[in-house]
């Protein structure tokens, strides 16, 4: 379902019951992604609180979270979306046969260096193999500032029909640090559009240090052209 | 020595934070004691951040110092500035790797995060200033028996210091079928039961406690020990000392059934029984609102996650903080303080509430809440209100000074409290506490927050005011309204007003007296560490058309990395050697 959501995730740490009607109360959908703290009774909770919700990578009620990928290279996330695996986990190594194999089976993260999809040529491969993006902006960021992803490949990402997520947050270009937008967020323009064409936008940056008037405020940055 | 094994993962965070403390921190300490003979005391501070990962590893550093308490902030000397005397583990080296910076070397994705995530501030980033990212939690001194630790941490998260406190994810990932470990709840002996109801019915009286404490130390328990030495006065430095030593080994144990709501993080057994906590009620333990252990607590601090519940057990309890609207109806007639947001006491508060505090951002946003407390007609029999701006605020962030003179000119009947909070809701910085027309100005707690700049504008607030309330001595005859503001400077180790700084009180318009221990000589700053001359940029201007570049090196490595080390290991050195003389040899050899 199309529409904007906000992660779990902007309050990590936080109680998931706690965080999640935090968030819920700003009048978006959420998306569960794991790092919070168990609730119990969360899965009842969510049911019945008539929030859309979406799901991401290891996020599970009953833990922090869940195992994503395994040893052998099989992925265990029942997720909407996930991340691929690091380049230092074992599944790395049967990641390139796995995307041969189940190429349509997921939808994966655009990420940055250090994990598969992390660099401008793999993000090509899964062009090629018409895998469902996640595409995060502000990875794709951290990927140009790398020196890792040309300007050609961004534009094929950003235009290929095979985009159904879009992750906003704001970052320096070298940690993926999950700060509060800017006017000037890269590619926040192409987001908006995404969100009024009917795609999902999660808005991801953390928010535990802003107040309620500036978490609407940030949520305004996705929703509004450029004055 | 071998380091004994740390317990199971699944271990209540305290028990894991104990095994921390003696043989994480403390060995750390002592190396830092033994190789810089300079420093006195050592702070640990910790910060957790994650990336996208939900990686929620716990990072530590520390800043070692030739003072008795460690700046913090710290300021690092570099190129522009001078630094505080002090040095961080950022700071105290110029090579990453020499183990004298001590970097803190725990697990950052193991044992670490269970041990110290409630401590950490929320929303750190790796891109700010370990300033902004760091809480501190452990203070360390030089002692004649080794090192002396002092926690200082205050929890922040409370709901991530209880036993019900999930595994951290990179764990779980690798053994997600682990269990928390059980929590053993031992009850305390029936035979104390009369005692403690002694306790119970007569809270404010010490010479039941110290009954109980003799009752106790015959027996062996450790608790009739601490009991004596809460209460003692004067309190040495050795009894100090020891007491430390027992809250941090025992306060789980001490919590009791409260365990399972009480972070024992938060436990205040200042007092000898618990004295204050913060409680995180929810469905499932609400009904230990109930115990009896509660008879002994006078302040009370609900976390944000926590449900407001009180209980007819609560018979000490004096202060609330924490408390939200559902809580205001049921608040025990013997709370006459509570800490809320202005909007709670906004919506009334129960007529013994003599005492209020506000946490109220240190901006403009301060304004309207502030202003519609002093203008409420209920809340003008508060006899002291105290605001906490919190310290934690953006750089771009002003100090509200025209509110400052406001509160202060509506304190003229009543005391009042200024100054900055941590995010742990603890005093840091400079505070103003006004009684009676004189002003008390200190620097609190371990965070000097904008020290300088809210020292002088509490100060020009509390002079613009206008008046003292009494006739300064010396004055007699003078007008009320002409007499100089009196301050009280309060020194500590943290903050001794000079000579210079007296006379610049004087002139702008105080009467000042400085109360305190006579000023200690400041110590040698510890030495920073030796930076290699600046290298002149090897230009190249072309002779002709007198074009300047400069040649870049396409093998270098990005900025941050670490510096190619130049060839200095010894060993590798005499395998290089030892290859020649192999060669030669052999040439020898075949000749």
């Amino acid at each position: 379902m199309g529409g904007l959501y906000l992660a779990l995730s902007c309050l990590q740490g936080r109680p998931m019951r706690q965080a999640f009607d935090t968030l819920a109360a700003l009048g978006v959908g959420v998306q569960l992604t794991p790092g919070n703290e168990p609730t119990p009774g969360f899965a009842q909770h969510v049911a019945a609180s008539g929030i859309p919700t979406r799901t991401h990578h290891g996020f599970v009620f009953e833990r922090r979270a869940g195992k994503v990928w395994s040893d052998e290279g099989a992925c265990l996330a029942a997720s909407d979306s996930v991340h691929p695996p690091r380049h230092d986990s074992p599944a790395a190594s049967h990641f390139a046969r796995w995307l041969e194999a189940n190429a349509q089976a997921k939808v994966l993260e655009t990420m940055y260096p250090g994990y598969c999809l992390g660099a401008g040529a793999a993000l090509e491969q899964a062009l090629s193999l018409a895998v469902p993006l996640a595409v995060d902006v502000s990875h794709l960021f951290i990927q140009r500032t790398a020196g890792v992803l040309t300007e050609g490949t961004l534009r094929r990402v950003l235009d290929s029909p095979n985009v159904v997520e879009v992750h906003v947050s704001q970052n320096d270009g070298r940690h993926d640090s999950h700060r509060p937008l800017r006017r000037d967020s890269f590619e926040l323009g192409w987001a908006r559009e995404r969100l009024s064409s009917g795609l999902p936008v999660i808005y991801e940056a953390y928010l535990h240090l802003l107040s309620d008037d500036a978490r609407r405020a940030q949520l305004e940055l996705v929703r509004q052209a450029l004055a | 020595m071998t380091t004994p094994a740390p317990p199971p993962i699944g271990s209540t965070p305290f028990a894991l934070r104990r095994w921390s403390l003696e043989h994480e921190v403390r060995p750390l300490f002592q190396r830092v004691f033994d190789e810089r003979p300079q420093v006195r005391s050592v702070l640990l501070c910790v910060a957790q951040y994650w990336a996208d990962e939900a990686d929620d590893a716990v990072h530590g550093h520390l800043v070692m110092s030739a003072r008795d308490v460690p700046r913090w902030p710290h300021r690092c000397a570099d190129d522009d500035q001078p630094g505080d005397g002090d040095l961080c583990s950022y700071c105290a080296t110029q090579d990453f790797d020499d183990p004298r910076a001590r970097w803190v070397s725990w697990d950052e994705n193991g044992l670490a995060i269970r041990c110290w995530q409630a401590f950490c501030l929320e929303g750190a980033h790796q891109e700010e200033d370990p300033n902004q990212t760091s809480a501190p939690v452990v203070l360390g001194h030089r002692h004649e028996r080794g090192v002396a630790l002092d926690f200082v941490g205050r929890v922040v998260r409370p709901w991530l210091d209880l036993p019900t406190t999930s595994l951290p994810t990179w764990f779980l990932q690798e053994e997600a079928s682990t269990p928390l470990e059980p929590v053993v709840v031992t009850p305390r002996p029936a035979d104390e039961a009369p005692f403690r109801q002694a306790i119970a019915a007569a809270p404010f009286d010490d010479g039941k406690r110290l009954v109980f404490a003799d009752w106790l130390q015959q027996r062996g328990d450790p608790l009739g020990e601490f009991i004596s030495l809460s209460l003692a006065r004067p309190r040495s430095g050795a009894a100090s000392m020891r007491r430390r030593a027992l809250v941090q080994e025992h306060a789980e144990a001490w919590l009791g059934e409260l365990v399972s709501c009480v972070p024992p993080g938060s436990a205040d057994f200042s007092r000898g029984l618990l004295t204050g906590a913060t409680v995180c009620f929810d469905e499932q333990n609400e009904p230990l609102a109930s115990s009896p252990a509660w008879a002994t607590v006078e302040h009370l601090d609900f976390a944000d996650t926590s449900r407001i519940v009180f209980s007819r057990t609560m018979t000490a309890l004096t202060s609330v903080s924490g408390l939200r609207r559902e809580g205001v109806a049921v608040l025990p007639p013997t709370v006459t303080h509570v800490a809320c947001r202005p909007e709670v006491a906004l919506a009334g508060l129960p007529p013994q509430v003599k005492a209020l505090t506000v946490t109220v951002p240190f901006s403009e946003a301060a304004h309207r809440p502030l202003r519609a407390i002093m203008e409420d007609t209920e809340l003008t029999r508060l006899e002291h209100l105290l605001v906490g701006f919190e310290a934690n605020a953006d750089d771009d962030s002003r100090p509200p000074w025209e509110l400052v003179r406001e509160v202060l000119t509506w304190a003229r009947a009543r005391a009042v409290s200024l100054g900055g909070w941590s995010p742990g809701h603890h005093r840091v910085g400079f505070w103003l506490d006004v009684r009676g027309g004189v002003g008390r100005l200190s620097l609190e707690g371990l965070v000097a927050f904008q020290s300088s700049e809210v020292r002088a504008g509490l100060l020009r607030a509390f002079r613009e005011r206008g008046v003292a309330q009494a006739p300064v001595a010396g004055n007699v005859g003078a007008s009320p309204e002409r007499a100089a503001p009196r301050i009280v400077a309060v020194a500590n180790e943290l903050w001794n007003p000079s000579a210079g700084e007296r006379a610049s009180f004087v002139r702008e318009g105080f009467v000042v007296e400085v109360e305190g221990p006579p000023p200690a000589p400041e110590p040698e700053p510890l030495p920073p560490p030796e930076r290699p001359p600046p290298r002149p940029l090897p230009l190249v201007v072309d002779p002709i058309s007198r074009a300047v570049s400069l040649p870049v090196d396409v093998t270098a490595r990005s900025v941050g990395a670490k510096p190619a080390k130049p060839f200095t290991r010894w060993f590798e050195l005499a395998l290089l050697v030892g290859a020649a003389v192999a060669l030669v040899l052999r040439a020898c050899g075949s000749a």
